[in-house]
């Protein structure tokens, strides 16, 4: 009831865009946000009947009620009832949400490039992602497809990501944990010094959208902002080039 | 079993006050006065945790502005405002207070110290010094930890889980000086104090309980209390040993925390070969089973006054002993949930989701017992109840949302977002300082004689239950949307800006919860004095504390009480009263029933 209340309360007031998530730029949220309102859904039943529950019990058995309270201690079927049944319920979450971790965090995408020996050879990231309080610097490869060679291209703050292509980025940083937060993708990595780590996503739209970093990182930690940018491929070569041009000059 | 019989027996144990009053008053080892003594100095460092937290809000609505009253005389130098170093120190010091300063101390110093002799039976502590000295080294800690306030450059501002390297190397961060050497001593010296009381109430539990007092006659607050020293008597070396390590790294230049090569500050810190993750690991494993420290006790004790307020048994006692030891254990098994995106093996990730989602389990068959024993009973609506009450139904918001975020590819985008701020108090503040409330009312009696005005009580229940969640409800909707904690100014961030007005709401709730908090201390300082005297067994409970007069007196009981029943005999059938204490000898299902 107080909950019911204060959020509509805080609704009024509160004069937001949107109270739930918002919105996505890329095919990754899909699960996340399902698995995200099924839990609210079926915690919100829970929520709901302890809710009542507690309330009409209260007025149902109060003091002023005829005769005298129960004696009863305890009892055995029903405890194990509701032992079992929310214990299937959490082990069903839990083994429902398996392949979903998997697919986001443990099965990085790598393709290989057949060279001309026939020998396969791992693809580098898209872009290496290097942290430091407070900026975000975004390291490309360049032509070679190797890091730290003269051709690699250095955008500081700014991402650019080809459209609708899965792309990996490698993550480094050079003094402290931050960490790789763009939530229109619900996508968020710590960036750990003495660590790599690795993100991938695809982004179905062109526009520009902000990175922030979610991890304590000293005292400029809230403006730790950078940009990601989707641009359909060509234009991102173009992109690539402009600034490889930029930085040569 | 194994019982020191003696408590009773030694002549030097007579329960004669010590005369001077400084040994009566500040150097006592009477387990009651150690207990009066945490609850004050808790409830002290409770205001101070709170004025941290409404100088956080303040910034986190009118950002950048000057800050009313305290502003001028904090901030000479900079106009008044609040900046980023200072707004970094005030939530890293407001979790520190609050976890290590007002939830522990208040529930196992306070309440533990209070009630475990006289619940079960004993004279005092099975180690009385020990438990003097527990308590005097909480100042010293607090002491250090205020000197961290006020060192050069600023205080400690690497979040209370001072993750490496932020925190253990020296220019990382501006509160990356003395200010987090002084933490770290400072939560060294409470480790000490908790251990030293860990270990007496371990001991006094096991030994000094009266005759006929089994384990399973124990009340529920008991069994919390002993799960809970054991819980911190297994996790607090961990913590040590991580924080002795990180003074190490930052003074003695070793490379625990720190990996090799980091430019910070625009100095190249080389050689080591440490693991920053190490850190967040020893630090979780100490501190996951940290929050069920802070949980525990709270369960235990409105275990007990619901029983005792619904005038019926608790419903499934052996289940909720079983759960609380589970809890237990399994606490031990989910410190990983918090490093879902730290950078750990993702393998890992998938198997703290799953001992994460299983943990839920006990807490929820908890909450159902809790419902079990209101229904049929004959429920009392006192001030105590109501604070119960609200425990119940809040822990059950908390429990909840914590589901969510066992979810870990939900957590992957809610973790350190405001769902977690809004999760962990409605757990600590709607859940555990609620029970605190709940027990201050419900043994205020039995602490001082006298009565708390039970008016101003259900005031002060209904102004806290409504403004508590108007504070922390709305936090979810920020978690919802992705904004980030412990970020001086969000509005930075454009995706944020629109949620500027609802910071505000939050900001004015939080300030009308805390002015609340004055009728409480009102009615707690004035009832002192002014109190109604109150009745021996006013609340008409079974357990052994009701069994001696109001305030207890020194020694606790005259004679060695013998214990014939559990501690939950409310409403038996051939009762001539609704309640039958643990001393009444009467035959079992006897027709006579409770006679005082």
């Amino acid at each position: 009831m107080a909950v019911v209340i204060v959020s509509g309360a805080a609704g009024w007031w509160g004069d937001f865009e949107n109270a739930w998530l918002p919105p996505s730029i890329g095919p990754r949220t899909g699960p996340i946000d399902a698995l995200f309102d099924h839990l609210h859904m079926i915690l919100g039943v829970v929520l709901v009947i302890t809710g009542l529950t507690l309330p009409w019990a209260l007025w149902r058995y109060s003091e002023k009620s005829p005769g005298p309270a129960s004696p009863r201690r305890g009892l055995v079927w029903l405890e194990l009832v509701w032992t079992a049944i929310p214990a299937g319920i959490l082990i069903w979450l839990a083994l429902a949400q398996l392949p979903l971790w998997n697919r986001n965090k443990v099965d990085r995408p790598i393709e290989y490039t057949v060279e001309t020996s026939g020998e396969r050879v791992p693809r580098p990231p898209l872009a290496r992602v290097v942290a430091r309080q407070f900026e975000w610097v975004f390291v490309y490869p360049g032509d070679d497809r190797e890091f730290e060679t003269q051709d690699d291209i250095i955008s500081p703050g700014l991402l650019v990501v080809p459209q609708d292509e899965e792309v990996v980025l490698q993550l480094n940083s050079q003094d402290v944990i931050h960490s790789f937060n763009v939530n229109l993708l619900r996508l968020k990595q710590d960036v750990v010094p003495g660590l790599t780590g690795y993100v991938w996503f695809t982004v179905n739209r062109t526009g520009t959208w902000e990175i922030n970093c979610t991890e304590l990182c000293g005292w400029g930690h809230y403006r730790m902002r950078g940009e990601l940018q989707a641009l359909p491929r060509e234009e991102f070569e173009r992109w690539q080039a402009s600034v490889f041009a930029k930085m040569h000059r | 079993m194994i019982r020191i019989a003696s408590q009773y027996e030694m002549p030097h144990d007579e329960p004669q006050a010590p005369g001077s009053w400084w040994r009566r008053y500040i150097f006592s080892t009477d387990h009651k006065v150690i207990g009066i003594q945490f609850l004050f100095s808790s409830l002290i460092w409770l205001v101070l945790g709170g004025l941290l937290a409404l100088a956080i809000r303040w910034q986190l609505a009118w950002p950048w502005s000057d800050m009313p009253v305290f502003g001028p005389w904090l901030f000479a130098s900079e106009g008044g405002q609040i900046s980023p170093e200072f707004y970094n120190m005030l939530f890293t010091m407001h979790g520190t207070i609050m976890i290590f300063f007002v939830v522990i101390p208040v529930l196992l110093g306070a309440f533990g110290n209070f009630l475990i002799p006289l619940m079960i039976g004993a004279r005092d502590m099975a180690f009385p010094r020990l438990n003097m000295i527990s308590y005097w080294l909480m100042w010293p800690a607090f002491l250090v930890l205020l000197a961290a306030f006020v060192t050069p450059g600023s205080g400690p501002g690497a979040g209370w889980t001072a993750y490496a390297p932020l925190a253990a190397v020296w220019d990382a961060a501006s509160g990356s000086g003395w200010g987090q050497s002084l933490w770290l001593l400072s939560l060294l010296i409470v480790g000490v104090s908790s251990l030293l009381g860990s270990i007496n109430y371990i001991t006094t539990i096991l030994f000094l309980r009266a005759p006929g007092l089994d384990m399973f006659r124990l009340p529920m607050t008991i069994w919390a209390m002993l799960v809970t020293a054991i819980l911190q008597a297994l996790a607090l070396p961990v913590l040590t040993a991580a924080l002795l390590m990180q003074l190490a790294d930052r003074h003695l230049g070793t490379g625990f925390f720190l990996p090799g090569n980091l430019l910070v500050n625009n100095e190249l810190v080389v050689g080591n070969t440490g693991q920053p993750l190490l850190w967040q690991h020893l630090f979780w494993f100490y501190s996951h089973p940290a929050v069920y420290i802070m949980i525990l006790p709270a369960m235990g004790m409105v275990s007990d006054m619901i029983s005792c307020f619904a005038r019926k048994p608790l419903f499934g006692y052996r289940p909720m002993v079983y759960s609380v030891c589970a809890i237990a254990i399994m606490g031990f098994l989910v410190w990983g949930h918090h490093m879902f995106v730290s950078g750990m093996n993702p393998y890992l990730g998938t198997a703290f989701m799953v001992s994460t989602m299983l943990i839920a389990l006990p807490s929820g068959v908890k909450v159902f017992n809790w419902l079990a024993t209101l229904w049929g009973g004959r429920i009392r609506l006192d001030t105590p109840m109501l604070f119960c009450l609200s425990f119940v139904s809040m822990f059950v918001i908390g429990g909840l949302s914590g589901v969510v975020m066992a979810a870990n590819s939900v957590d992957e985008y809610v973790h350190d977002t405001y769902y977690i701020v809004a999760h962990f108090h409605y757990v600590l503040f709607a859940g555990s300082i609620m029970a605190v409330f709940g027990a201050i009312y419900f043994w205020y009696p039995k602490m001082f004689g006298r009565m708390m005005n039970e008016t101003l009580g259900k005031i002060h229940f209904v102004l806290t239950f409504v403004l508590l969640n108007a504070t922390f409800f709305p936090m979810h909707i920020l978690g919802w949307r992705g904004f980030p904690r412990r970020y001086a100014d969000p509005y930075q961030m454009e995706q944020f800006q629109d949620l500027l007005p609802l910071n505000q709401f939050i900001t004015w709730a939080a300030f009308a919860l805390a002015a609340s908090q004055i009728l409480f201390a009102v009615n707690f300082l004035v009832s002192l004095w002014r109190g109604r005297p109150a009745a021996d067994n006013l609340w008409e409970s079974n357990t052994l504390e009701w069994s001696v007069p109001s305030p207890a007196p020194h020694g606790n009981f005259q004679r060695e009480p013998v214990v014939y029943r559990g501690p939950y005999e409310y409403s038996q059938p051939r009762n001539v009263r609704d309640f039958r204490p643990q001393t009444d000898a009467g035959p079992e299902n006897g027709s006579g029933g409770a006679q005082s």
